[in-house]
């Protein structure tokens, strides 16, 4: 296996140094749930924005005994968990996988598999905007203060002109959350059907947003709230009625698709691991 | 403190591997994990460098503080400065004290800017067996509750801890390691009930 690697760059590509920055942020912002951590982030060979923090995460985690999976939108196949896999094992050797259950890493972009995840698997979220109050407040020193202060009435605000406007919030991916009580953090593009999974969750969470140079964590067994109101509460997606046209499952999270020979709309599920895996299991 | 030369340390595979057990142990207080030996010095070998500072606090710390910087390329830096601190679990009152008040809390702004406390304690164990002081520990990352004993360790520590941790974000976080190696973190989310000695 070893004998595979691209022996001119360091094992997983990284320099020591460099490895030796994120662990060091990483390990604050566990013990800071929710946190944004300002870190260094290196240059890559992929471009920033496209998932560098992600793998900065990815490539200070694993050693040579580490099963790494890569999921993007919850595919394994994807060109950016292709390519992300294709470094990863260029560099480090380890072996790869497509099953949930047998990884010890996995790399995610927008999705959490829908497989519970075990205390012996971290889940790396590739994160695009780190802060949630971006979207409302521009400048980093105001919502760096706001955080300070815990000030985060501007987002609640920001919830009721939803309701106010169009009767629900709109939030559809993103869902601002409240992390142990005290941060509010952007669970990354997962849709809402995720944030549940992220409440007192048996796995390790981290969050690596490689052009905005932050990382931050959500240890297991944390409360992790979305933001809402007693009269509105919280809801996920509803599937009701659907099935995924593959495997038949009804209880996962499903991609509206297109039937290009009918033309009629029709559903799969977005984590294609698991989907296959059902398929096998009702021999499909 | 435990001899430092007697450590062959990779410095790629080895340093993962204690990192994973630092990063489990801090995601999951209370749980035993384990770093190679001696645990501080392998911990030095895998947290510092030039960008870092950190103090030592103990009998002949003034040999391991040269050790450390030869090590690492990491400076010394007094208790107020320093981001790793390295002390022992049986230390005077009077010494614990000085450092968990002039260590850094870190702000409002950036509470990550803040120390972190390395103890080294004789002995770690699970659960609630008898002959250490018993921490009963809860928070993020502990699904109930976990105990574990710990000899070695002044009480002091723990009852200024809750001190220093009370405003968070702002805090100390703290490892704990033991002569064999073994380790736990206590982040300063964590929450610790009566130490029964």
């Amino acid at each position: 296996m070893l004998s595979l690697i691209d022996e001119r760059y360091n094992f997983a590509f990284l320099d020591e140094g460099s490895k030796r920055e994120i662990r060091r942020k990483t390990l604050k912002a566990v013990a800071i749930p929710g946190y944004q951590v300002p870190f260094a982030s290196r240059e890559l060979p992929i471009a920033r924005g496209w998932g560098t923090g992600g793998l900065q995460l990815t490539l200070s985690l694993i050693g040579p005994k580490d099963v790494l999976k890569v999921i993007d939108q919850g595919s394994d196949d994807s060109v950016n968990a292709v390519s992300i896999r294709h470094l990863v094992e260029n560099t480090a050797g380890i072996a790869t996988t497509e099953e949930t259950g047998e990884a010890t890493i996995i790399q995610t972009r927008h999705r959490i598999p829908e497989q519970p995840l075990r205390e012996n698997q971290i889940l790396v979220f590739q994160v695009p905007l780190p802060e949630p109050l971006r979207v409302i407040e521009p400048r980093e020193e105001i919502t760096r203060r706001q955080h300070a202060e815990m000030d985060y009435s501007s987002m609640w605000l920001s919830l009721y002109e939803d309701i106010v406007h169009w009767g629900v919030v709109t939030v559809s991916h993103s869902y601002p959350c409240i992390a142990h009580g005290r941060y509010l953090f952007s669970p990354s593009p997962i849709p809402r059907w995720d944030i549940p999974k992220l409440n007192h969750a048996e796995c390790l969470y981290l969050f690596g947003a490689g052009r905005e140079k932050r990382i931050y964590a959500i240890p297991p067994y944390t409360d992790v709230l979305p933001l809402s109101f007693e009269d509105y509460p919280f809801e996920v997606e509803s599937f009701v009625g659907r099935a995924c046209c593959k495997c038949g499952s009804s209880d996962t999270f499903l991609n509206e698709i297109f039937d290009e020979a009918s033309g009629q709309k029709i559903y799969q599920c977005s984590d294609t691991a698991f989907c296959k895996k059902r398929q096998r299991e009702r021999e499909i | 403190m435990a001899k430092t030369d007697s450590l062959v340390f990779d410095p790629v595979f080895d340093a993962q591997w204690v990192y994973r057990q630092l990063l489990d142990a801090m995601a999951r207080p209370g749980k035993i994990c384990s770093v190679l030996k001696p645990p501080m010095t392998s911990i030095a070998l895998t947290l510092l460098d030039n960008e870092v500072t950190f103090a030592i606090a103990g009998r002949g710390s003034a040999d391991e503080e040269r050790h450390i910087r030869w090590l690492t390329g990491s400076s010394p830096a007094p208790w107020d400065r320093a981001d790793y601190i390295f002390a022992e679990g049986a230390l005077e009152d009077k010494q614990i004290a000085e450092i968990m008040h002039m260590a850094k809390r870190g702000s409002l702004l950036r509470p990550d800017e803040s120390a972190t406390i390395i103890l080294s304690v004789e002995e770690l164990g699970k659960g609630k067996q008898p002959g250490g002081y018993i921490l009963r520990i809860s928070g993020p990352g502990v699904e109930h509750e976990r105990f574990c004993a710990v000899k070695g360790l002044s009480s002091c520590w723990m009852r200024l801890r809750e001190i220093v941790d009370a405003e968070y974000p702002m805090g100390i976080d703290m490892i704990i390691t033991d002569e064999k190696g073994e380790i736990i973190a206590l982040p300063r989310t964590t929450i610790i009930k009566a130490g029964d000695k």
